[in-house]
């Protein structure tokens, strides 16, 4: 992660620290992440639930509430650093540079208004020159790419399942054309032809408008399926960042190997493979390495000193001790 | 050979609304399957939301009653089992739910949560016995004997999962319907809790019905598939004979689109299937008690499809489909 990458990103997040606020102590859900998304990359970022990947994606767009606080750290997009920004300047951004399809896409809809109508106020309250005819084109575009009927905004959101919630407000994510855009699991509670639907809409959406999307998930299976950079999370810590067919191929961290080796593969009757062990509790995470208790591999260093993010492979950084060049 | 369990042409319909706005909602659709008694097996019940997987799970466990059909244990209707014969089945036929948060007593320990089917059922004579067949149990689970001092918060969701899958091992139950167990636990911790499934079957001679929509979990824990669509059976047959060649237009659209973990290998065209056409409750009697289900979304709709309902037709020995493109 040298300068020279750092000039060609598009996002460039800096050891972030995003904590909650616990009575006398603060629970650090992200603790010192560092990464880059580049110009047209679907970058995801993969782990399980408490890992922090979706307190992540809400302080890079600025959505936090309390009790969670950014103690530190610069998310830059496109050289302005959105921690930086007033109220005012981050609303400016949002939708039309960097919008987000939360993971309760399904119940974002207002119940009471039709679901274009929605669209147009989010539309207009960015661009309000923007014509009437101009919003429904993009519309009717979006909507046919994603297989939606057009019934569909004409519609009160209690009327449609919710899949087909999740991808009208997909279009409202898209609409003004951001340059990134963050997906928060947005497969968790759709069939598998609806995920793939989704998925494949993405795809499209980068090549043909060139935009960066961050797709976050548990599911290393969507990220095999659909992007070009992994990010694999634990405990708030970055594992291992790099390359989707290089990590999938080469994995360096055992906790990454564990991820990968624990989903089964249709056609393969294999045993699957799991960890023993819990998740760390926040508040007081495990010495040195957090994933030290429960992983296979761990030597004596693991339990006493943290392991620093270390270049493996141009353009694969890897956080574990396993892998120091000295 | 006899059946372990047999589903006859199991319809259920619910009433919902007032009492002007009733709708009958078909939940499932003339459904039959059976379990194989002799050997045990599993037979995995995939579908998305709303298929009816989870309601025919709960008309097997007998939480509820078919509107028409039966469902026979051992060549009996369970709803004509009286007394001792009833209790027999509740125990012989057990649940494991998707949220282990919700199934064990937040108040007891695991310890009592295990007793009381002990209990219950009579499994041991003394209270030392008892205590020493929960001890087994949780060894063959492969639990370490501390967790039944703890309370269900101070144990993983996997864990739970395991206490629950023991709990029905120490009933000495028949049959475990399984619905999404593994479904709110990480996939690191998942393991753990298919392969018990796995070696309570083999070891212990216990069938499951495996109730999901994750077709690859699935995949390496069952012996057949059910796959449902609004309420009825689209595919159902032997699962390797399933994935290899599936015949149903649905069920091939499915296969196609499980993501493989694999980045070299992804999906190849872009997936065509149309929204349903009317923005109308989906399983409403009256609109869908007499077609295919799937013909509104179908690519290889033909009239006959809007008219009746299809036959399941045999594709090969132990494979059938609902389709009349086969009939």
């Amino acid at each position: 992660m040298g300068t020279s990458n750092r000039a060609r990103a598009l996002l460039n997040v800096r050891n972030l620290r995003v904590y909650y606020r616990v009575r006398s102590s603060s629970v650090r859900a992200v603790d010192g992440v560092t990464f880059d998304v580049k110009p047209r990359e679907i970058f995801s970022i993969v782990g399980e639930s408490g890992c922090g990947k979706s307190t992540l994606a809400n302080a890079i767009i600025r959505l936090l509430e309390p009790p969670a606080y950014i103690a530190s750290g610069e998310v830059m997009l496109k050289d302005v650093n959105l921690l930086e920004l007033d109220d005012q300047r981050i609303n400016d951004f949002r939708w039309k540079e960097i919008s987000i399809l939360p993971q309760s896409a399904m119940n974002a809809l207002n119940p009471v208004m039709k679901v274009y109508d929605q669209i147009k106020d989010g539309v207009t309250a960015h661009e309000h020159r923007l014509p009437d005819n101009e919003i429904k084109k993009r519309v009717e575009f979006m909507a046919n790419k994603l297989m939606l009927p057009s019934y569909t905004f004409k519609s009160y959101p209690c009327q449609l399942s919710g899949g087909m919630r999740q991808r009208s407000l997909l279009v409202l994510a898209l609409i003004l054309d951001p340059s990134l855009v963050i997906i928060d699991e947005p497969t968790s509670a759709v069939d598998v032809v609806t995920q793939r639907k989704i998925l494949e809409f993405l795809r499209m959406r980068r090549d043909e408008a060139g935009t960066s999307i961050i797709l976050i998930t548990h599911d290393v299976a969507v990220t095999a399926e659909i992007a070009d950079t992994m990010m694999v999370m634990y405990a708030g810590k970055v594992c291992e960042i790099g390359d989707v067919v290089n990590i999938f191929e080469d994995p360096f961290h055992p906790y990454t190997k564990a991820l990968i080796e624990a989903v089964p593969v249709l056609g393969v009757k294999s045993e699957v493979k799991g960890l023993s062990g819990l998740p760390p509790d926040l508040i007081n995470p495990p010495s040195g390495c957090r994933f030290h208790p429960r992983c296979p591999d761990a030597i004596e260093v693991c339990r006493l000193e943290e392991p620093q993010l270390k270049e493996v492979k141009p353009n694969h950084v890897v956080m574990c001790h396993l892998y120091r060049r000295d | 050979m006899e059946n372990l369990l047999e589903s006859k042409n199991i319809t259920k319909i619910f009433s919902v609304g007032g009492l002007l706005s009733r709708r009958r909602i078909l939940a499932v659709d003339n459904v039959s399957f059976s379990i194989p008694a002799g050997k045990p097996t599993t037979t995995a019940l995939v579908g998305e939301s709303g298929s009816g997987k989870t309601t025919i799970g709960r008309l097997i466990l007998g939480f509820t009653k078919p509107t028409s059909g039966k469902i026979l244990w051992q060549g009996k209707d369970i709803w004509k089992l009286r007394g001792k014969e009833w209790r027999a089945y509740r125990k012989n036929v057990q649940a494991v739910f998707q949220d282990p948060y919700e199934s064990l007593d937040p108040r007891c320990k695991i310890v009592d949560t295990l007793m009381e089917p002990v209990e219950k059922f009579r499994l041991a004579d003394s209270r030392s016995e008892a205590t020493k067949i929960i001890a087994d149990t949780i060894e063959s689970i492969g639990l370490r004997s501390e967790i039944l001092e703890k309370y269900p918060h101070q144990v993983s969701g996997g864990e739970k999962q395991r206490i629950m899958l023991g709990r029905a091992l120490l009933i000495r139950a028949k049959l475990i319907v399984a619905d999404e167990p593994v479904s709110m636990i990480d996939a690191s911790l998942r393991a753990s809790v298919l392969n018990l499934m796995k070696d309570i079957k083999s070891k212990y001679d216990v069938s499951f019905i495996y109730v999901t929509h994750d077709i690859s979990t699935a995949y390496i824990l069952s012996d057949y598939i059910i796959i449902t669509y609004l309420g009825s059976i689209m595919e159902y047959g032997d699962f390797d004979r399933v994935v290899t060649n599936p015949r149903h237009p649905y069920v091939k659209l499915l296969m196609d689109s499980v993501p493989i973990p694999d980045p070299r290998r992804k999906w190849k065209e872009t997936v065509k299937l149309k929204e349903r056409e009317e923005s109308i409750p989906p399983k409403d009697l009256a609109k869908f008690g007499s077609r295919c289900k799937f013909c509104d979304r179908c690519a290889e709709v033909a009239d006959i499809c809007w008219k009746k309902p299809p036959p399941a037709i045999e594709i090969e020995e132990g494979h059938r489909a609902s389709c009349f493109l086969y009939a």
